[in-house]
């Protein structure tokens, strides 16, 4: 695929990711990530939103480089990071990426201290100057008096902090946040936000934050809304988490699709597998006309194509055959 | 109906550490029939009082009873005793035993307590039917859904009949429309007379319980209209 | 600085470990193990090597004899040299002999020879015996250590150092023949002095003589005929009677010069070990020529060339010695190895262990942005700190271990009162730590490029999440091991037909000319069949030890106890893809515990069987000369039966045998092994032994039997050879006999090659040797008898008994001997029994220690749960015990067959060893004792289920609030 000047420009560019995870013995393949497209620019905030299980952990891993994905592309100011191997993903890890997990993932065998330390040591930065901007960083989050205890001694929420110090620390293009302030008391959530929001400013750091939290996503520029592995839909800064209906835009993707609300689907779904959608006006409404997409082939048979793999399939397979994705 | 207080706690702390204190004089009276939502920033209390009152650590001060029967100075068997019969548990990560079907995991509190063979198995199939899961009765839990698998668990935390039953998180990992039929659950368990005592990030779902409390600071706070709390 | 990253990384690095203790324990365990096994063997050997030496040279009482070969001044030239080289650190000590010695290393021909001879005047004018060597000895200043070795060698004592009263030791058959005892006194004996022409007309007549008369001479000391002073200076003639040579001087000033111009002086000099080179024997050859060089270089006569010729001894005895080091050696490392293996795989599968807990660890660091260098850098640095310290305790312990080695009496036993060995192996072998350093050093690092590489390139999602993959082995996917096991079972299968039953020879497979005793065969049963079987029995193990389990799961389950678990259990063992490690490792040690312990207790029977075999009875004792002893020795009342031993060397067609006899009545209670009475019963042959028939009736040896093709029944002639045959009449004679009976081996040391008849036919015999017609009055004489002792009798005092008997020279003791065995020089092979049976038994229970407790950690969240639901801790420990108790049983069965079979398949190996160490007379059969290897079995398994158990300990008592934490 080639990128237009555009394209190269944008801070993360990813094109059809799917994730698709090999079921446990007879249990079918889970389909966690369905064709997700992102463009996000330098020093935006976004934030994905969306119910439990609705994948958004997994795009942010394969975002993050820390997973492969099934299919599709990722590419960060134009070069590509998918099926890169581990080495070659350092640079993108030392330099771009930050990555705060939602359960901390300190080292357990080492202090706070050292956990941040060691990052920078990585580096290639030398050991008094690491030593220094790690107590910078720890001081900044309130929990230097803390930093020489092992993780196993700290609260969830000093875990938390510790963890956000350790990817603050190398200063990183863009910050993966999964449920960042989930154990943090509202106080010292208010301060983490504080810092990214300072982040964002200054340093025009990106982020992107997975959350459930109302008072996190509130300081997304825009947020994506994923249900069942699918993107369905943008919010914008009057998003209301509890209540994403009445913020969501329903977006015409890159490749000309449309990702449709779970509750929609099912309700069409009774007109048969869908593939084609085009905008109908009548009168002063707009509706969306849904057209069955068939293929005949010589003899006469019906079939359509998995979208993931386009190997064909039956239309009353409830999951292709070949790759195992879920059919809608 | 009968509404005797099945847990009750006088002037609780908890203290993790001289610094850390974490409870500080909790004062709560859960009756049969109550479904509490406990809400408030996880990690620094919710959780830890959850714990308590499950008999899986105890509170540094202050009187816990459950059933009216002090739990503060039995011994560690005592309180496992009390965990098998009287309290029934409820994750948010399921924590069903792998390679088992779900009627052999709903088993097993039976046959840690000595019920075994047909008993158990009958037992079983019904608590399934009351969790409408009969029909996966002898599927392997990873063939289960994240909701089928929850409501397993809620059969398995019945299967003692415990008169309380504690759920830390149960929608977390779920989707809304399991999510609300797990709530559903809880409050035909209610109506039958059970106290369900429910952790919750979730406001909505939390609205759906008779109660909601907050835990600030160390102290809790009765909401009523839950629209009003910060989280 | 690089000093301070270095020491800042091992300081990390020590942290870490720390911090860890528990998925480091097979890793370290493994190096551990294996620096102490491999430092621990070499030590040993070098040990085993300076003991071994001095065994062997110190039965030589001289190592180095110089001869005169140009005479200067006297006896005191000689013994000039002796005292100048008293001081040299090389000697012990030093003598000078005095004597005719026999002509071996002589080339001169002299047509004049100088006799020295001796007369016991009084006793026997007529004596034919008169013509013994008079031998002059004088000991060293300062040492007395080569007569000590003499007098240890003798009844009475070789101390001939007072030059006032006369002294003499003396042969037995002087002894014997005058009736003289230590301390008798003879009155007179002469020494004749005389030059003789040896060739020629008057060959034989004395040119000149002179003849000394020495009075009331004192017998110090009576040597056997045999060893002990006989050998001793052997080659000086036989027939010896020794004098302190001062009583020369005494003979005037004539005796010394002659003697002098004859050369008649030696100078015998004993080395001391410590200085030599025993370990390299080429060398130590090349040591002790220079010094003997050098002592040449002390006595330089007027050409300016030394006078003296030295003859290194013991250049012809080192040559088994050195045979015998390398057969050792390679013992040695054939025992080794498999424990040395099973260090490696401890220290593999430990470092996988290790690996696989840090998988996590590993991919926070990527997220963290390390690369795999810097990650790599980290493991290799850690596992360096814990090798130094593993190597460390490794060959400290090594010390401990070669000390057990050396000092295990018999199979697993120690004798406590002997621990002064344990100085010896105390030292800093360079040798065996930068051996074993570097064998260990090069597979862990091996280890860890490929199995860090594993790990560092997985993806980070991967790592983190918890869950391995199982990967199944090379030899398990292409269902190798299953040929592997069945041709090592096969070949076990075909050993225990060779050693338990005659199944091989017959006659279907000498048609199709199959034999599994030649080396071909051997190669292809034995030695691929010992690797087969080990290998692949543990590989298969795994594929067992989930089988059986699965198969009577319902039967095991139903056990009142794990009811109530039932369902965690079946949960768990589900879950238990990575058991097969743990199998292997059992099988893989089980299999050598059991090894070393059947071929332990297989040895020490076999070392009590060759003794009962020598013996014979409860005690041997052999007299200074042939007599009549018996009703000396039943005077004793602590004494049941004795039966004389008397002996007659004969010839069958053209093999030459011995013929003894034993008393009919006496022979069924008398020690006999492997009898070999195959056709006809012992109790047959011993009744038809009885009847007196025309023809006398011998049992003869198996081997004898087969080189004569005679077999019962059939009529063979013994041939003797007359002892004074009259003019004109030849000089053999012979006896016909009859075969009524074969033998494998006869009690009191009577081999295959041997015969047995009764006194009648002895007598019968002795008197065809005499040409005289013999007739004993009650008993037949004889120099060797066998004694049985009551019940109840206190056999050693009644040895202490026997001792002061007339004529008594030597005793053997069974019982004593037995509780003995340990102290006889058993080249260590107890001790590495023992060393192989305790290292696999340590190695198996570490091994299921760290892998359960890797285990039981992984799933502390479960056993949270549970405990949350409901179950006691009881009720935990009990599901860790059955999810176990099958899996390791089984492991514990299997690996004890195959322990059965390697037994078996290295019983050959076994044998072959033995032949050298004094157990290659009687046939190695395998001892299974069943009620040790049960024991032993339930050992290990009870140690292994504790192991677990102690690794649930913190699972048990953990903050249950895991549970409710969220992954």
């Amino acid at each position: 695929m080639e990128l237009t000047e555009t394209q190269s420009k944008q801070l993360i560019l990813a094109r059809n990711l799917y994730a698709i995870y090999k079921g446990k013995g007879d249990s079918q393949n889970v389909v966690a990530l369905s064709g997700i497209n992102l463009d996000m620019k330098d020093g935006e905030f976004i934030s994905i939103v969306g119910p439990s299980g609705s994948g958004k952990s997994s795009l942010l891993r394969i975002l993050g480089g820390l997973q492969n994905p099934s299919a599709g592309r990722i590419f960060y100011h134009g070069n590509e990071i998918t099926k890169l191997d581990e080495d070659a993903l350092v640079p993108f890890r030392r330099n771009y990426i930050g990555y705060v997990f939602q359960e901390g993932n300190l080292i357990p065998t080492q202090s706070a201290f050292m956990n941040v330390v060691q990052t920078l040591r990585f580096a290639g930065v030398e050991r008094n100057d690491a030593r220094a901007r790690a107590t910078e960083t720890l001081d900044k989050l309130g929990i230097k008096h803390r930093m020489h205890a092992l993780p196993s001694k700290l609260s969830g929420g000093e875990r938390q902090r510790v963890a956000i110090a350790r990817t603050l620390v190398m200063k990183p293009k863009v910050i993966f946040a999964d449920e960042p302030t989930g154990n943090l008391d509202y106080e010292n959530s208010e301060a983490v936000m504080g810092l990214f929001k300072d982040l964002h400013r200054e340093e025009n750091t990106a982020f992107l934050v997975v959350t459930h939290s109302k008072h996190t996503s509130k300081y997304a520029d825009r947020s994506i809304e994923l249900r069942d592995g699918r993107f369905v839909g943008e919010h914008g800064l009057d998003m209301d988490i509890d209540d994403l209906d009445l913020s969501r835009k329903v977006l015409i993707q890159p490749d000309g699709t449309l990702n449709l609300p779970l509750e929609m689907l099912k309700l069409l779904s009774m007109y048969g597998n869908l593939w084609d959608f085009s905008v109908v006006k009548e009168g002063d409404s707009h509706y969306i006309k849904a057209t069955p997409a068939e293929v005949s082939d010589l003899g006469g048979h019906k079939h359509e194509f998995c979208p993931v793999c386009k190997k064909a399939v039956k239309p009353s397979d409830g999951q292709c055959n070949s790759c195992g994705a879920s059919l809608m | 109906m009968n509404t005797e207080l099945k847990i009750q706690t006088t002037d609780l702390y908890k203290d993790f550490g001289p610094d850390v204190q974490v409870l500080k004089g909790i004062d709560l009276k859960i009756k049969s029939g109550d479904f509490i939502a406990l809400m408030g920033p996880s990690g620094s209390g919710k959780s830890t009082l959850l714990n308590i009152l499950g008999a899986l650590i105890r509170g540094t001060e202050g009187e816990v009873e459950i059933n009216g029967r002090s739990i503060n100075n039995l011994n560690k068997k005592e309180l496992t005793l009390i965990r098998r019969h009287e309290i029934g548990w409820i994750f948010q990560d399921f924590n069903l035993l792998q390679n088992l079907t779900a009627i052999e995991n709903v088993m097993i509190p039976l046959h840690l307590d000595g019920m075994t063979g047909k008993n158990a198995t009958e037992k079983a199939m019904k608590l399934l039917e009351r969790v409408d899961l009969a029909d996966r009765a002898h599927h392997l839990t990873d063939a289960l859904s994240g909701g089928q698998q929850q409501r397993v668990a809620i059969a398995r935390a019945l299967a003692n009949d415990p008169d309380i039953i504690l759920a830390d998180e149960p929608t977390g990992n779920l989707d809304s429309e399991s999510g609300k039929s797990i709530i559903n659950l809880f409050l035909e368990l209610a109506k039958e007379g059970k106290s369900v005592l429910m952790v919750s990030h979730d406001v909505a779902l939390a609205n759906s319980a008779h109660k909601v409390y907050v835990l600030q600071n160390g102290k809790l706070v009765e909401e009523i209209d839950s629209m009003e709390v910060e989280i | 600085m690089g000093i301070m990253n270095i020491l800042d990384s091992a300081f990390h690095s020590f942290q870490s470990i720390l911090r860890n203790k528990r998925r480091s324990t097979a890793m370290i365990a493994g190096i551990i193990l294996g620096v102490s096994i491999l430092s621990g063997i070499i030590i040993y050997t070098e040990v085993l090597q300076q003991e071994n030496f001095e065994s062997i040279v110190d039965s030589a009482e001289y190592e180095v004899s110089f001869k005169v070969i140009e005479s200067i001044h006297g006896e005191s030239h000689l013994w000039d040299v002796s005292s100048l080289i008293q001081n040299d650190v090389r000697i012990e000590s030093s003598t000078v002999i005095t004597g005719p010695r026999t002509s071996v290393f002589d080339n001169e021909k002299n047509s004049f020879v100088l006799t020295l001879s001796s007369e016991l005047e009084d006793l026997d004018p007529e004596s034919e015996l008169s013509a013994f060597t008079p031998l002059f000895v004088r000991d060293n200043f300062t040492d007395t250590s080569i007569s000590d070795k003499i007098t240890s060698s003798i009844v009475g004592s070789f101390n001939l150092t007072s030059t006032e009263t006369n002294q003499t030791v003396i042969p037995e058959i002087i002894a014997t023949q005058f009736n003289l005892q230590v301390g008798s006194i003879i009155e007179h004996i002469n020494i004749t002095v005389a030059e003789t022409v040896e060739r020629g007309p008057s060959a034989g007549v004395p040119a000149k003589s002179e003849t000394f008369t020495l009075e009331n001479v004192e017998v110090t000391g009576i040597y056997s005929s045999s060893g002990g002073a006989a050998g001793l200076f052997a080659n000086f003639e036989s027939s010896k009677l020794y004098f302190n040579t001062a009583i020369l001087d005494r003979f005037g000033e004539n005796v010394m010069p002659l003697i002098n111009e004859y050369k008649y002086q030696y100078l015998a000099v004993k080395i001391n070990s410590n200085e030599f080179t025993i370990t390299d024997l080429d060398l130590m050859n090349t040591e002790i020529n220079t010094l003997i060089n050098d002592i040449s270089q002390l006595a330089i006569g007027e050409s300016g060339d030394t006078t003296i010729e030295g003859t290194n001894e013991i250049e012809q005895l080192l040559g088994p010695f050195e045979i015998l080091n390398v057969l050792l050696i390679i013992f040695d490392v054939i025992l080794v190895l498999p424990l040395v293996i099973l260090c490696l795989y401890l220290l593999s599968f430990g470092l996988e262990l290790a690996l696989e807990e840090r998988k996590r660890e590993i991919g926070i660091f990527k997220v963290q942005g390390a690369d795999s260098k810097q990650i790599f850098t980290m493991i290799r640095n850690e596992s360096l700190v814990l090798f130094s310290l593993g190597a460390t305790i490794g060959y400290l312990s090594s010390i401990f271990g070669a000390w057990i080695i050396g000092s295990a009496t018999g199979f697993m036993e120690f004798d406590l009162d002997n621990i002064n060995q344990f100085n010896q192996f105390v030292s800093f072998n360079v040798a065996a730590l930068v051996t074993s350093v570097l064998i260990i050093l090069a597979v862990l690092t091996i280890n860890v490029y490929k199995k860090g590489r594993e790990f560092i390139d997985l993806e980070v999602t991967e790592a983190v999440q918890r869950g391995s993959k199982i990967k199944k082995g090379f030899f398990r996917r292409n269902n190798l091991d299953i040929f592997m096991v069945a041709y090592g079972l096969l070949a076990g299968l075909i050993n225990i037909l060779i050693w338990e039953t005659q199944f091989f020879e017959a006659e279907f497979f000498k048609k199709i000319n199959f034999d599994p005793n030649t080396f071909i065969w051997t190669l292809i049963i034995d030695f691929l069949g010992i690797i087969f079987l080990w290998l692949g029995a543990a590989i298969s193990g795994a594929r067992i030890a989930k089988w059986l389990p699965q198969k009577s799961e319902r039967l095991f389950l139903s056990l009142p106890k794990l009811k109530n678990v039932a369902l965690i259990i079946r949960s768990g063992l589900k879950r238990r893809g990575d058991i097969d490690n743990l199998v292997f490792i059992i099988v893989l040690t089980l299999s050598i515990s059991t090894l070393a312990g059947i071929q332990g207790v297989t040895d020490q029977a076999l070392a009590e069987d060759t003794l009962e075999y020598n013996i014979g009875a409860d005690y041997k004792i052999t007299f200074s000369s042939r007599s009549n002893r018996s009703a000396d020795i039943m005077q004793y009342t602590g004494v049941k039966e004795v039966m004389e031993l008397p002996t007659v060397s004969a010839s069958v067609l053209s093999s030459s045998t011995t013929v003894y006899g034993m008393n009919p009545d006496i022979i069924s209670s008398l020690l006999w092994h492997d009898l070999g009475f195959e056709e006809v019963s012992l109790e047959k042959a011993l009744a038809d032994f009885k009847v007196k028939g025309d023809i006398p009736k011998v049992m003869i040896g198996t081997l004898l039997a087969e080189e004569l093709t005679a077999s019962i029944g059939d009529e063979i002639n013994l041939r003797v050879k007359i002892a004074d045959p009259v003019e004109n009449v030849t000089d053999i004679a012979r006896l016909k006999v009859k075969v009524i009976g074969t033998f494998n081996h006869a009690p009191g040391g009577v081999d295959q090659d041997s015969i047995v008849a009764n006194y009648d036919t002895i007598t019968e015999l002795q008197s065809l040797i005499a040409n005289n017609t013999l007739v004993y009055d009650d008993q037949i004489p004889a120099n060797t008898y066998l004694v049985n002792a009551k019940n109840g009798v206190d056999k050693n005092a009644l040895e202490r008994d026997f001792t002061s008997l007339e004529g008594y020279n030597e005793i053997r003791n069974v019982e004593r001997e037995i509780s003995e065995i340990g102290q006889e020089n058993n080249y260590g092979i107890p001790g590495l029994l023992t060393m192989m049976y305790l290292t696999s038994l340590i190695a198996s229970i570490i091994s299921a220690f760290a892998f359960s407790a890797i285990i039981m950690e992984r799933r502390k969240r479960e056993f949270a749960v549970l405990q949350t639901v409901g179950a006691t801790s009881t009720q935990i420990y009990t599901t860790a015990f059955g999810e176990n108790f099958l899996v390791m049983l089984t492991s514990v069965i299997w690996g004890t067959i195959a322990g059965l079979g390697l037994s078996y398949l290295m019983n050959g190996f076994f044998a072959f060893i033995g032949e050298f160490l004094g157990r290659g007379e009687l046939p190695r059969t395998i001892v299974l004792e069943w009620n040790t290897l049960i024991i032993n079995g339930l050992i290990i398994l009870v140690g292994m289920l504790s192991a677990t158990l102690i690794s649930v300990i913190s699972s048990v008592r953990q903050d249950l609030t895991e549970a409710t934490r969220t992954i």
